[in-house]
């Protein structure tokens, strides 16, 4: 079978592909601490206008129904959380602040 | 424009390369000796592995087509009631008892092909032919949104006028629109294959799904029923979702139009389609699966003379095993269909219905008959208001679902397959079907269907898992109270 890569993060892309996968290995780093230390479930999302298309993220614990949060990372990314509240304020500060400076950096 | 343009554009259509990396030593996917064999060997099947099938479509696996095909070849009328019962609750088991309802919104007729079955095609002269101006999609909309319809399937011939410019275009007008605090939440599509590049440029105006649908499987139909024009490349067509998958939109749709050959063989080509676009794309198959049958054109014998077009018991077990062979789709029951036919066939596994349909250009917000078979594709068989279908619906213990909550929180592509296919889906769809179906009848519905669709919801919230319905219960409130759009 043909190999055919599949550009799902386009958006993403634009950014070059080393810059992408090193977003996406902070971004599971820090949803994993997410998870593990306070049950939060997070998922990167590219925001396509009204579409907020799946990233990265856990795809094996579908999340439970709850109301989820959005939170803009910039005008084109995006985070989907599942009991945001949860997490102690700093370290959604920390979490979100990282991953801008990272996408600023990636973006430079 | 000028015929020679309009010829010079559809050549410069089809890109060979964007075909050629998925073929296998020079073959799609569609091996027609193979599926007649397949078709020929499971004749008779015995009811005790029948039954083993039903069975692993329950434990929601997707099937294999020798699976298919034994299913396509049942005989027995009492085993196609264990049939119909297992799509029926492989459906109720994936998505629970909740339809979506949408509309469809024809945005041009112009059409460069010509297709034998099509009331579009370049050869009829008699065609009314238009493409909307941005002004009037807008009123178009405006008439939707008007009577409650939160999702849309957009429609485009396939012409150099109705380009991708146009479609991003006429998506961002839809997006746009508002009508007090109504709107349209999602927008799919439905239109001819596009490059990979055109696919990029509509992904970014948050398309929905994306839709293409192959007509028929088989080659040689293919071939006689597409004579001219760029739809007569059998391959550009389908592998144009894989285009749209390569492109990054990983929710696509596909299906069949029923009545041109053997309608085993089409749902096994379905199924060989869902299969490639699984193994090529990380599990990701259709979104949804459509099965429209042929119906009367305008200046087009095709229909009425094919020897291939299907009865309505055979439409009804085509869709049962449609749904059994894939249990994490979507299923699109369309207005194609008479009343009769949809409240029969809507129980075998269909999870999505459109309503008020009108499919005429510029038919929802001018003023003209019901249905005009120079300005349509085809005729219809059901123009039911959205108010009608939403209280049948009712009465039949289903709830009117218009929700868009998945595609505007992450749950897209490989997420949406994952928590579908494990059959967790209906998690999500039961309380926002309740919600979004509260919102209509707070905001649309005529006093006897908001009398069903309330019965109908303190009737279901208790399939709502326990620990949700406090929350479920006070959104309730906050949407009488006069707030929209509140979602899990």
């Amino acid at each position: 079978m043909a190999s055919v890569t599949c550009d799902s993060d386009a958006g993403l892309g634009e950014r070059s592909p080393g810059p992408r996968a090193d977003l996406i290995a902070a971004f599971e780093t820090a949803a994993r601490t997410a998870l593990d230390s306070y049950g939060v479930r997070l998922w990167l999302v590219e925001v396509l206008g009204s579409r907020w298309s799946y990233v990265a993220g856990p795809e094996t614990d579908a999340p439970m129904p709850r109301a989820l949060s959005r939170i803009a990372l910039d005008d084109r990314l995006g985070i989907v959380a599942d009991g945001w509240d949860q997490l102690p304020e700093s370290c959604r500060t920390e979490f979100l602040g990282s991953l801008r400076r990272l996408l600023h950096a990636l973006g430079a | 424009m000028t015929a020679t343009s309009v010829e010079l554009w559809a050549r410069s259509k089809i890109h060979e390369d964007e075909v050629s990396p998925y073929l296998d030593d020079g073959r799609d996917f569609i091996d027609d000796a193979r599926i007649e064999e397949l078709l020929r060997r499971r004749r008779r099947p015995d009811p005790r592995e029948v039954r083993e099938i039903l069975a692993r479509s329950l434990s929601l696996q997707r099937l294999e087509p020798q699976e298919t095909a034994a299913l396509l070849n049942v005989q027995d009328d009492d085993l196609w009631q264990e049939i119909f019962d297992a799509a029926r609750r492989v459906k109720e088991k994936v998505y629970g008892p909740r339809i979506v309802t949408f509309a469809p919104l024809y945005c041009s007729n112009l059409c460069v092909n010509s297709c034998l079955y099509c009331g579009f095609r370049v050869e009829n002269a008699d065609g009314k032919r238009r493409r909307l101006t941005v002004d009037e999609v807008r009123r178009e909309t405006e008439a939707l949104v008007s009577i409650g319809h939160k999702r849309l399937i957009v429609v485009y011939g396939e012409h150099p006028s109705s380009d991708v410019d146009y479609m991003v275009d006429t998506i961002r007008t839809i997006y746009d629109t508002k009508v007090g605090r109504g709107e349209i939440r999602r927008v799919n599509v439905n239109a001819a294959p596009l490059s990979v590049a055109d696919f990029r440029r509509l992904r970014e105006v948050g398309i929905g799904t994306f839709q293409v649908f192959q007509e028929t499987y088989h080659h040689e139909t293919y071939r006689m029923v597409h004579p001219r024009g760029v739809k007569s490349d059998y391959r550009w067509r389908l592998y144009a979702l894989h285009r749209a998958q390569e492109a990054g939109i990983d929710d696509v749709a596909i299906g069949a139009l029923f009545g041109l050959y053997d309608w085993r063989f089409e749902v096994l080509g379905l199924l060989y389609h869902t299969i490639d676009l699984e193994a090529r794309f990380g599990g990701v198959g259709p979104h949804t699966i459509s099965f429209p049958r042929l119906e009367p054109a305008a200046n087009s014998s095709l229909p009425s003379n094919s020897r291939f077009r299907v009865a309505d018991r055979d439409f009804k077990r085509l869709v049962a095993v449609l749904r059994v062979s894939v249990p994490y789709t979507g299923m699109i029951l369309t207005a194609r269909e008479p009343a009769s036919i949809r409240r029969e066939v809507i129980n075998v596994g269909c999870t999505q219905t459109d309503a008020s349909t009108r499919i005429g250009i510029g038919a929802y917000s001018e003023s003209y008959p019901d249905q005009e078979a120079q300005r349509q594709q085809s005729l219809i068989g059901d123009t039911c208001g959205l108010d009608e279908i939403v209280r049948e619906l009712a009465e039949m213990g289903q709830l009117t679902s218009f929700c868009t909550a998945g595609y505007r929180c992450g749950r897209t592509g490989s997420l949406f397959m994952n928590i579908a296919k494990k059959g967790k889906i209906h998690n999500f769809c039961i309380p926002n079907a309740i919600l979004t179906l509260k919102e209509y009848l707070m905001d649309y519905a005529s006093p006897g269907t908001a009398a069903a669709g309330e019965k109908l919801i303190v009737q279901r919230i208790p399939d709502v898992p326990e620990r949700l319905r406090p929350q479920l219960v006070e959104w309730l409130e906050r949407i009488e109270n006069g707030e929209r759009d509140l979602r899990f």
